[in-house]
Parts: C-alpha cells; sequence; structure tokens
C-alpha cells in the first residue's frame, strides 16, 4: 500500500515542519464524572484454553488504578453449550472459563453478565482468520531494532488485530524487558487515520523473540477497534475528527467489547 | 406578473404618505430670507427643498401672508412670485428657476434620465459604489458593481456631485432636455497620506448599510501581513461577526454558521476553497481586487445558496491608459502583476502570478519533498462601444505536495486545484435598464497520486447568469434576473487503471441543476424611508444517470435506487427576503431585515482541525434535504458630522435547519455509503456586534466587539440536547490601530482576544485491551483557552519623492509578537517520549504516565515583504 504509507510520511514530515516546538504538556482540569459503568474486555478465541474474561469499571484517574469487578456472574453460551465464568482472586478484574473451550466457526455466541443486580448482555460470532502476517524491522543507528512498518492498515478482504509481543533482556543491565504493542488491519479509511500522529517506536536487540497473535475481526468488532483508534492513536494530529465515546456491542450502557476470534500465531527470533 | 403585487404595493404606499402631506394647511407669516421661509414650511408640512443656492439666492427677502392653505397652493404662490417652478419627488419639492427661453411651466415636469459610468481618471477603471447625488440635496444613487449609474431628475439645468472615498469631487452641471449620457472621471486626491481622505459626500445616509460592508483592498493592507502576505480571509477576520477557524485557517465562521455555510464569489464564479497550503495563505491576491462586499444578513436576491455569509469579490479591470508593473517580494512568496491597455482606452489586462518559495527551508532535512502553491490571476475587458463591454476573469490556483522516492518511479503526491472563470457581457439597454450577462464557472478538485494510482474528488459548478437593474427613478430600483447552474460533484474515486481501483470501493458521482429566478426592489418612500423587498426562486434537480441508497433510521442502507436517464429528484425553495430602513438624519439609519435562505450544497467533514484536507462536497439529493436558516437582525449605524467616526451596531437571530451532523465516529472518506453517517438537526444564532471606527486622522482604526451564540441540537446526538456548536465563541474584542509616523512610516496594530472554542473533553476514562479510552459527556462541555494575539507592522515607503514613477515600499510584520499560545488541540492520551517530546504510547506495558497535551501553531512569525509599482 505504498501511496497510504507515504502519504502518511509525507504529511507526518510536513506536519512536524509546521508544528515544531508548539506543543506541549499542559495542566487540564477536566470535569470528571463520578461514574460506575461496566467495562467488559473479552475475546473468546478458537484456540483451545481456558477463555479469559475482564471485567472492571470506569474510572476517573487516567494513570490511576483499574477498579476490578469481583463479584459478576459472568457466562458465555452458545446454541449448544454453556461455559461458566469464575473470578480469578490472583488475576483481579479476570474471569476464566472452569473449563477449556475453542470458539467455533457458525456459532453464535451470547455473554451475559450480573452484576450489581443488573444483567449485561451482547452476542458475537467468529470470521476466518488469514494466516499472513506482513511485518517488516529497521535497525537504527546503535543497532537496535525497531518494526519500521507494520501490517497493511487498510484491507477490503479482512480485518484484524494483532498483538505483538517482544521479549528480550537488556544487554546494559541483564534485566528481562518485555513491550505489547498492537496494530491492525481495517476495511476502512479516515483522515485522522493517514495523518495519525507520532507513535513512540520500540527499540529491542538482536535475539530478542517477536510473538504476533492475529485475531479475526468481525465488522462491528472493527468498527469498534476504529473507534477506539479514532480517541487514542489516531487522536492529537493536526486533523483530529470530533470526538465520541466508543462504546462497543455491550447491552445498557456498558462499555467494551465482546468478540469471538480466530487466531494466527507466528513467531520471530530477530537476529 | 410577479412583480405587480410589489408596483401596488409602492404606489399605495407612495400615495398614501403623500395624500397624508397634502391635506396639512399651512399658516405662514412671513418676511425674511428665502432660506428661513423654506424653513418654515418645511416644519409645517414635512416637506424638504432642494434648489441651487447658484441659481435661486437663498437669502433674498421674500414676504408671504398665506392662511390655512394646501401645501399646493403654498407652492403655486411661492413660486409665481418668485418665478420659480417646482416639482414633487418623493417628500422633496425641488425648485428651479423657470426656463425664460420657453416659459413652459408644464415643462418642468418632464423628467429624464442621467446616466453613464464613473472611474478613474488616470487609470479608467470603474469605480464601484461612487455617489452620484443632486447637489443640495440627498436625491442620488451609487454606482454600481460596474461603474454605472442612472438618476432620474426634472429638465433643467442640473448640478450633480460625483464623489468617491479618496478621489476629488466633482460637480457638473447637466442641462437636461433629453435622456443623457455623462461618463465621469475622479482624479484621485494627491495626497501622500491617503488616511486623512474623509468621505464627504453627500450620500444618503442610506447609503451607509450597516448589515453589509463594503471593503476596498486599500483599508485591508492597513492590517499587518502573515508570513509577508496579506490574506483575504484572515483580514476579514478583524470586522465584527466574522471568525476565522484558528491561526493558518481559511475556514471561518460568520454570525455562528458553519464553515460551509459562506461563499467567496470572485466576479461571480464561485470558489470553493480560498486557500493555499492547508490554508496559511489566501488564494486570491489583494492587488487583484477592486472591492470586497460582505453581507451576513439582508443578503440580495441577485446573490443566495449560503446560509451566512456571501463575500462578493470584483477584481480590476486593468489599467485602460497606461501600462503598469507591480511586485512583491518576501522569503516565502514572490509575486508579479502587470496591467496596460490593449487598446488604448478601449481594451485592458491585468495579469498577476505568483509563487511561494519554501524550498530553502525543508531541503536539507527532507531531499525529496517539493512543496509549493502558485497562482495566476487574468483579467481582461474591452469595450466594445458605449453601450457593450466585455470582461474575462480567470484564477487558477495549485498546491503540490510531492514525495520523490528512492527509486525514479516511486513518487507520490496531493494535488489541490482551483479554477474560476468568467466572461461577462454589460449591456445597457436604455439608460434606465442595465444588464448584465454572465457566463462563470468554478471548480475544486485534489487528487492524491502514487504511481498509476491517482484518487480524486472535487466539486464544480458552471452557470449562466442574465442580470438587470431597472432604476424606474431615484428613488425606485428593480433588479431581476435568471440563472441556470449545473454542478457536478465527486465525492471520492479512484482512476480505473490503477492497482489499487479493485480495492477501494467506488462512490458515485453526482450531477445537478439549480435555475434560480430573483426579484428584488428598492424604494425610497421618502429621505427617510428605504422598503427592500424581494424573492429568490430556485429549483434544485439532481440528475442521472446516478446512484443512490435509502437508509434505515441507525443508518443502514436498505435499498439502492439507480437512476437512468432524467431527473430523479427535485426541490422547490422560496426565498422571501425583506428589510426596512429609517434613517432619522443624514447621520443616522437603523434598519431592520428578515430573510430566508436555502442552501443546497454541503461540505462534508466532521474534523475539528483548522487546515483543509479531504473534505467531500454532496449536494442536497434524496436524503439530504436543502438547509435553510431564517435570519432577522436589526442594525444601526451613526456617523458623526464631519464623517470623522462612525458607529454601529447590530442585533440577529437566525434559525437554521436541516442542519447536518454526524453519527459517532462518521466514516466520511472513501465510502459510498457516506450518506447514511448523516444525521440532521438545527442551529440557532444570537448576538450583538458593535464597531466604532475612526475613519481619518493620523491616528485611525476601529475597535469591535461581539456577544454570540451557536447553539446545536440534533435529536440522535447528545441525547438530543441543545449543545454548544464549535463555533460557539461568545466574546470578542478587536481593535485595528492605523498611525501615520510621518510621511514615509506608518504603524499598524491588531490587537484581539476572543473566548475559545467548544469541544468535548473526556468526563471518565476505561481500559480496554490495555489502552485507556476517554468517555465523554456532554458534547462540546469544555473550551479551548481564549484565543489572543498581538500583531504589529512597519510599513517604510522608501522613494523619497512620492511623485516618483517608481514606487517601493517595505513593510517588517509580525504576527502574534506576544507569543501568546493559541491553542488548537487538547489531547489526553500522550506521553513524553525519552527525548522530551510528546507521543503516542505504543507500548501498553510500559508504565509512562499519559499527559494533556495542547498545540498551538505560530507564536511569533516575523516577515519583511518589498513591494513596487512601476
Amino acid at each position: 500500500m505504498p501511496l497510504i504509507s507515504l502519504l502518511g510520511s509525507i504529511f507526518l514530515f510536513f506536519i512536524f515542519f509546521i508544528m515544531v516546538g508548539c506543543e506541549e504538556e499542559t495542566p487540564w482540569e477536566l470535569e470528571i464524572q463520578e461514574k460506575t459503568n461496566l467495562v467488559v474486555q473479552a475475546i473468546i478465541t478458537d484456540e483451545y484454553k481456558k477463555q479469559k474474561i475482564i471485567l472492571s469499571q470506569v474510572f476517573a484517574d487516567r494513570n490511576g488504578a483499574i477498579p476490578p469487578i469481583r463479584d459478576a456472574q459472568v457466562r458465555v453460551t452458545n446454541d449448544e453449550e454453556e461455559y461458566l465464568f469464575d473470578s480469578d482472586s490472583t488475576d483481579e478484574g479476570s474471569y476464566y472459563s472452569r473449563s477449556a473451550f475453542a470458539a467455533r466457526m457458525g456459532q453464535t455466541y451470547r455473554l451475559s453478565v450480573i452484576w450489581r443486580e443488573q444483567l449485561y448482555t451482547a452476542e458475537s460470532a467468529m470470521v476466518q482468520v488469514i494466516p499472513i502476517i506482513d511485518i517488516q524491522l529497521g535497525q537504527n543507528a546503535e543497532g537496535l531494532y525497531y518494526i519500521s512498518e507494520g501490517p497493511p492498515i487498510y484491507s477490503p478482504q479482512e480485518q484484524a488485530l494483532y498483538q505483538v509481543d517482544i521479549e528480550w533482556t537488556d544487554p546494559s543491565d541483564t534485566s528481562d524487558a518485555s513491550a505489547r504493542l498492537y496494530y491492525y488491519t481495517l476495511s476502512t479509511i479516515d483522515v485522522s487515520e493517514l495523518l495519525r500522529p507520532k507513535r513512540e517506536d520500540v527499540f529491542f536487540p538482536s535475539g530478542s523473540k517477536i510473538v504476533i497473535t492475529k485475531y479475526s475481526l468481525q465488522d462491528d468488532f472493527a468498527e469498534y477497534y476504529r473507534s477506539i483508534l479514532m480517541e487514542s492513536s489516531w487522536q492529537a494530529g493536526v486533523f483530529d475528527d470530533a470526538s465520541y465515546t466508543p462504546r462497543g456491542n455491550i447491552s445498557d450502557d456498558a462499555f467494551g467489547f465482546f468478540g469471538v476470534s480466530a487466531v494466527f500465531v507466528d513467531s520471530i527470533i530477530v537476529q | 406578473m410577479k412583480k405587480l403585487p410589489i408596483v401596488l404595493f409602492f404606489l399605495m404606499l407612495g400615495s398614501s404618505l403623500f395624500g397624508q402631506r397634502e391635506v396639512q394647511r399651512l399658516t405662514i407669516e412671513h418676511h425674511q430670507e428665502l432660506s428661513l421661509l423654506l424653513k418654515k414650511i418645511t416644519d409645517q408640512s414635512g416637506w424638504f427643498f432642494s434648489y441651487n443656492p447658484d441659481v435661486i439666492d437663498p437669502d433674498q427677502l421674500v414676504t408671504l401672508h398665506i392662511k390655512d392653505a394646501k401645501i399646493t397652493e403654498v407652492l403655486d404662490t411661492l413660486s409665481h412670485k418668485l418665478k420659480l417652478r417646482y416639482s414633487l419627488m418623493g417628500n422633496q419639492v425641488i425648485l428651479n428657476r423657470i426656463d425664460k427661453n420657453t416659459g413652459d411651466i408644464q415643462s418642468e415636469e418632464t423628467k429624464f434620465v442621467v446616466s453613464g459610468y464613473v472611474m478613474d481618471s488616470l487609470t479608467g477603471e470603474n469605480l464601484i459604489g461612487a455617489a452620484v447625488v443632486l447637489q443640495g440635496t440627498t436625491i442620488g444613487t451609487q454606482t454600481n458593481a460596474f461603474g454605472y449609474y442612472a438618476l432620474e431628475l426634472p429638465r433643467g439645468v442640473q448640478r450633480i456631485e460625483y464623489a468617491y472615498l479618496g478621489y476629488q469631487r466633482v460637480l457638473i452641471d447637466v442641462h437636461l432636455s433629453q435622456d443623457t449620457r455623462v461618463d465621469v472621471a475622479l482624479s484621485s486626491m494627491v495626497v501622500e497620506l491617503p488616511d486623512v481622505v474623509i468621505d464627504k459626500s453627500r450620500s444618503s445616509a442610506q447609503d451607509h448599510d450597516p448589515e453589509s460592508m463594503m471593503v476596498r483592498p486599500e483599508i485591508l493592507q492597513k492590517l499587518p501581513e502573515f508570513g509577508g502576505e496579506q490574506g483575504l480571509i484572515r483580514s476579514l477576520q478583524a470586522f465584527p461577526g466574522i471568525k476565522t477557524h484558528s491561526d493558518g485557517s481559511a475556514f471561518f465562521f460568520v454570525r455562528g454558521g458553519a464553515k460551509d455555510q459562506n461563499l467567496i464569489m470572485i466576479d461571480d464564479a464561485p470558489i470553493y476553497n480560498p486557500a493555499h497550503l492547508f490554508g496559511f495563505y489566501s488564494l486570491v491576491v489583494p492587488e487583484f481586487t477592486r472591492s470586497i462586499t460582505v453581507y451576513k444578513s439582508d443578503i440580495p436576491t441577485h446573490i443566495g445558496d449560503r446560509l451566512s455569509s456571501i463575500i462578493d469579490v470584483r477584481t480590476k479591470d486593468g489599467n485602460l491608459k497606461s501600462l503598469g508593473i507591480s511586485g512583491g517580494l518576501n522569503p516565502l512568496v514572490y509575486q508579479l502583476a502587470v496591467e496596460g491597455p490593449i487598446v488604448k482606452e478601449k481594451s485592458s489586462f491585468f495579469a498577476s502570478y505568483r509563487r511561494s518559495n519554501f524550498k530553502w527551508i525543508y531541503q536539507a532535512a527532507l531531499p525529496n519533498l517539493s512543496l509549493f502553491f502558485d497562482d495566476f490571476h487574468l483579467k481582461w475587458n474591452y469595450k466594445i462601444n458605449k453601450n457593450n463591454r466585455l470582461y474575462f476573469t480567470l484564477i487558477a490556483g495549485t498546491d503540490q505536495l510531492n514525495n520523490q522516492g528512492d527509486l525514479s518511479d516511486e513518487r507520490v503526491g496531493i494535488q489541490w486545484e482551483n479554477v474560476a472563470m468568467t466572461l461577462r457581457w454589460n449591456h445597457i439597454y436604455g439608460p434606465k435598464l442595465f444588464s448584465n450577462t454572465v457566463l462563470y464557472t468554478g471548480n475544486y478538485q485534489y487528487r492524491l497520486a502514487s504511481q498509476s494510482d491517482v484518487w480524486q474528488s472535487g466539486i464544480g459548478k458552471l452557470g449562466l447568469k442574465s442580470d438587470f437593474t431597472w432604476y424606474h427613478s431615484p428613488v425606485w430600483t428593480t433588479r431581476f434576473g435568471i440563472e441556470i447552474q449545473s454542478y457536478f460533484f465527486n465525492p471520492g474515486k479512484l482512476n480505473d487503471g490503477g492497482p489499487l481501483a479493485s480495492i477501494f470501493p467506488k462512490s458515485g458521482l453526482f450531477q445537478t441543476a439549480q435555475n434560480v429566478l430573483y426579484l428584488q426592489s428598492v424604494y425610497d418612500f421618502d429621505p427617510k424611508w428605504r422598503l427592500r423587498l424581494g424573492i429568490r426562486a430556485s429549483s434544485w434537480t439532481n440528475l442521472a444517470p446516478a446512484s443512490y441508497y435509502r437508509f434505515s433510521a441507525d443508518g443502514q442502507p436498505t435499498d439502492t435506487m439507480t437512476a437512468r436517464r432524467g431527473a430523479y429528484h427535485t426541490y422547490a425553495r422560496a426565498d422571501p427576503r425583506f428589510s426596512i430602513s429609517y434613517s432619522s438624519s443624514d447621520n443616522s439609519l437603523w434598519k431592520f431585515s428578515a430573510g430566508v435562505y436555502h442552501q443546497f450544497i454541503q461540505l462534508i467533514s466532521n474534523s475539528t482541525s483548522p487546515f483543509s484536507s479531504f473534505e467531500v462536497w454532496l449536494p442536497a439529493s434524496p436524503n439530504i434535504q436543502p438547509q435553510r436558516a431564517i435570519q432577522f437582525s436589526l442594525g444601526h449605524s451613526y456617523k458623526t458630522s464631519d464623517r470623522l467616526w462612525s458607529l454601529s451596531t447590530a442585533l440577529y437571530y437566525k434559525k437554521m435547519t436541516h442542519q447536518i451532523d454526524y453519527r459517532p465516529h462518521p466514516k466520511l472518506l472513501l465510502n459510498p455509503l457516506i450518506e447514511g453517517e448523516l444525521l440532521y438537526g438545527s442551529l440557532e444564532a444570537y448576538g450583538l456586534e458593535i464597531l466604532c471606527k475612526k475613519n481619518a486622522g493620523r491616528l485611525s482604526g476601529w475597535i469591535s466587539y461581539n456577544y454570540s451564540r451557536a447553539i446545536r441540537q440534533t435529536p440522535q446526538v447528545n441525547r438530543g440536547e441543545a449543545y454548544p456548536a464549535f463555533q460557539d465563541r461568545p466574546h470578542e474584542l478587536s481593535l485595528l490601530l492605523d498611525y501615520s509616523w510621518t510621511k514615509r512610516i506608518k504603524l499598524s496594530t491588531y490587537w484581539t482576544v476572543y473566548t475559545g472554542s467548544a469541544f468535548s473533553s473526556p468526563t471518565s476514562f476505561y481500559s480496554f485491551n490495555g489502552q485507556v479510552i476517554p468517555v465523554f459527556g456532554q458534547k462540546n462541555n469544555d473550551r479551548l483557552p481564549d484565543y489572543k494575539r498581538l500583531d504589529i507592522a512597519l510599513r517604510f515607503v522608501l522613494n523619497k519623492n512620492p511623485n516618483n514613477s517608481y514606487k517601493h515600499s517595505l513593510s517588517i510584520s509580525v504576527y502574534n509578537v506576544l507569543a501568546h499560545k493559541n491553542v488548537i488541540d487538547v489531547n489526553f492520551n500522550k506521553s513524553i517520549s525519552e527525548d522530551g517530546t510528546p507521543v503516542i504510547r505504543s507500548n501498553i506495558l510500559s508504565n509512562q504516565q499519559l499527559i494533556t497535551v495542547q498545540t498551538d501553531l505560530i507564536r511569533f512569525l516575523p516577515s519583511i515583504s518589498y513591494r513596487f509599482e512601476l
């Protein structure tokens, strides 16, 4: 996709030229409203494992602790089975299925969460994942590697989320280090995406292990993910759109998403 | 037939007023000067007298004894006694001596038309808005947009005064025994400080309309420059009610309207993107303009199709008498203009070319980048004969941003193009009927190119307009006409041959036709009262071939419709407009106006960015109803008797419906279903504008204050509750001072402060996949910090002798001299990187703190420019 990637580069250069020195930290008093809305992070995959769902609440301090929800009743069903989830006391807010299972194509999965006597529901179905991952690595002057080009941001054939886990040993103090980055492929194009702001580079040495997990995204999950990007990674350029809350597919004013994804995993040792 | 009710209305109104005055009974005992006698009659009857004091001696002693008589009896007695004749016009009594040659008392009732052009004696250029007044009276008119005037006056010798700001007044005695053509050339005043010129012409107070502004380029040139250039839009923001989006932006808001509700017309051709370089520079070169009229309310019916403002720019014709060269140079832009006669006194041209020069800034860091803009302005005119004249105008502007990759064929880029053209024919059918027929086109498109892939979007318009002005009498003018327009919309399309064409979805192209009929009469039913009444009727038709969609309430497509031929949808709309003004004296004018406006095209953009980028224009269609506004405005303007000071105020209320809003996170780029992303609501705007000006002197300038609100309401947005629009900026204060230090050194300062724009800030957050997601409460619950800016400019006239044929000057300007951080954007999702710059956090396992970051654009921008004229 030379057009899109190069356009992005041109604009980043150009905006940098205009903007240099004009972006700075500022104290800002937000009109915080104390809310207790439920937040669901639930991606059931086609991997056979104990599936995980995270429940939390809305919070006021964006750098503070995320308030977990420990006392909810969580279950996932399809037309044939029911999977109950239990809270994990060692990992607050996380709920694991009592038994391992893998999501299947052609099934519609339904989530129900009962919290504070309120029932929250959502449903989702899985789409195929295309088992191709294309990530380019670059090398800086110090010989450290970085991801120079992620997967294509646009494809009419598939929509996907890429979770990139990188582990390495820091050569200066031999401590272990890790990073988790997300990339995406969507079937939509946005101005704020093309002209997105500069993103932090993560550098890692030769020998690092990269595990890339590609999740297929159904249309509504991709739309939700796009809305998240518009309010996070694509926000803060000079071509921003008006802001809206990314809501997701959970009922009754809850936030977050319940999705079912097919997964493809690839590993790389950097050398 | 459509005119009949209006004519009847005027006749009834006029006869009613006359009748009231005629029945008044007067009693006069007088043995003093004539002037005092006439004042007595005026005091008792309300009739004013107009006469030439060089012909009728106001100091002559007159004895008159009349008891309980009608005004006509008084006038008969007086005219018999003094061998005068009188005629009635409005509530004016015009006195003349009896023509001894004819002795025909009845003949003075016959009226003739004096008409012609008023022009600059040096260049032959016609002057717009020049006052043409019967001396000693308020009977008069103004030249139209082409310098033409027509004035009906009684038979006899009439002394007519021609006046224009900055020009010497001319008095001409015209012996009217038939319709007479008088073309007048005015000489500009030979003064070194043009700012000391005051408009002392005795034009009617009715001509100082508080609701529209006619701005001459010299006024804009008083404002400090930005990057070495005067910008049309940036300059206009100094006037009340007009607000630019922010620094470096070509978007502007007028009286609370949206950014697409303003139309800039160059000689009748529309300009859809008036900017270069995302908005930093204006497309229109100020040197090319002759007059700029800004309509914010009471927009005349011969122009329209926008809800908030029309900016009507008239361009220079070119010097008919001698060749002239002018230009400018600054570190970023250079420009050269040439004008002169092709056939002396008959045909002339004006041509200007401007190009940016940015490469030296970025060459070292970005050697493969090519960024520039250029534009070309051309005007040609030809006087076929005294009743026919042709004009041609062309404006073409291009912006290019290219990147040449390492491989020779690896080239991508973006190109923006504006082209506007008009071919005009002015024809005088008779002294009372002036016509202006214009064929015009306005086109804007942008292209993204990567090797063989080209994606382009644009809008184009082709129109033919025939406009007529009928000067019934000095107190009654009617303008009417017809306009046929064709629009072409390309919301975004990839070329068929490129490899990406099969990947991206195809958006449809749209064609529409608009036919407009309009009529407007301006009637002065006495020198104090003016009524303006008009209607603009439009039909808007969507034309096949086209595919369009039907949508459910939640924006999902439910049906695809294909129209193969003919029209598939039509809207018919009528815009009545009305205003009435009252001048309590020569210095004071009150005006109330009410009008309905419709807009059939819209800019689809949910961006809060100050810069133009990849917006899409869409027509009114089966899914998008025409936008509508109704506006009421009450204005007052006051000038001191010496015209040195003026004060104008305006109160307005505007209700707009079918206003475009958007679903959350709409998909507006490369989306064939884009209409499904739109929502429709209303916008309510109201405010108060105050402008106080000192028009002349070594220190001149103005101060203005605006209070304005713009409140939106859309059922599906903000839970249906009203919320402030982005452009809702309640308070704005501006001050412009222009000081002539010496004859050759001038200092200008411009200071402005206004409330920051409304935007949405988070009221809480949540976490998903390790990312912090904002939760918003009420829409536009927060505001950017107040905007403050002080600009200064120092201008040096370099030639010591002002009569030198080579004139040159140097300007040094500083934009935002106090380096105030005028914030355009606030974000809550960045972290500080190792090198100290804010970046988007990509490693969600890192424990970097999220911070709030603000962006401002131009803290301090000095510029120097050199201008010359030969």
